[in-house]
């Protein structure tokens, strides 16, 4: 096994953490959304939660990296205000808020941020490992 | 792998000290025992000829680095023209062309180093 594998599985969890944490600050920068672009009129946004698998990155099937397989909507249920002079009411005078949880998007956008520093600390070590090896070369 | 490989391969020209009868090539062919940790293929056996297993790996290897090079330099374009990739994996991929480079260079100077060692035998 190269050492850049351990590099390239650090890297495939760097990626997966940016996009835990480009899905949060979407979910956060939404949390009052009532309205999207393509969907059916008075329905508000839906929070979004990304799916990881586990993938092999090297010959050997223990070195597993991380990807992406899919982003999927909560099916926790919309938040419902009543509010009759908003114009997305409906005709009980009732909106439709996202069903995101602001304080819960929160931890996870702090767990990825550490996430990632943990996975650029792996790719740092694996980087020095082979730069001491490099060392032994040396006269 | 391959700049190990060419490493290793240098050991055939530790054949050299059977005909200057000198020991100034030692450190190498001490060098050569680095094969037996397996990992390198056994093109460094005597029945190919060394030079051409040696001219290999280390083209092979050279190859690699500028396959290396060229693709740290086209995601550093690609990211400094605005491109979709992420930084780290640029970061990344400029580390691994870098890390290859001084291996190279390391090996490069290991060759110089035992060449000038047989240029050096007194006649």
């Amino acid at each position: 096994m190269s050492v850049f594998d351990t590099i390239r599985i650090a890297a495939s969890g760097l990626t997966a953490q940016r996009l835990r944490m480009d899905v949060a600050a979407s979910n956060l920068a939404n949390a009052q959304t009532t309205r999207t672009q393509n969907g059916p009129a008075g329905e508000p946004y839906q929070e979004q939660e990304v799916v990881f698998q586990a993938q092999q990155m090297g010959p050997m099937a223990a070195a597993q990296g991380v990807s992406a397989i899919g982003i999927v909507k909560s099916t926790r249920p919309d938040t419902r205000v009543y509010d009759p002079t908003n114009p997305d009411a409906d005709k009980n005078g009732f909106v439709n808020y996202p069903n995101v949880d602001v304080s819960s998007q929160m931890t996870d956008m702090m767990g990825a941020a550490r996430s990632y520093q943990i996975n650029a600390t792996a790719a740092q070590a694996a980087k020095q490992q082979a730069l001491d090896a490099i060392d032994l070369g040396k006269a | 792998m391959n700049a190990i490989g060419a490493v290793s391969s240098v050991s055939g020209i530790s054949g050299v000290s059977g005909v200057s009868g000198t020991t100034s090539v030692s450190p190498i062919s001490g060098a050569s025992t680095l094969n037996g940790a397996g990992e390198v293929d056994g093109s460094a056996s005597g029945t190919q000829a060394p030079g051409d297993s040696f001219l290999n790996s280390l083209s092979d290897a050279f190859g690699q680095l500028n396959s290396q090079l060229n693709a740290a330099d086209s995601s550093m374009a690609n990211f400094a023209a605005g491109g979709s990739a992420d930084l780290h994996t640029v970061m990344l991929q400029m580390e691994e062309a870098s890390m290859s480079l001084k291996a190279t260079v390391d090996v490069r100077d290991k060759l110089i180093e035992a060449y000038q060692d047989i240029m050096r035998t007194q006649v």
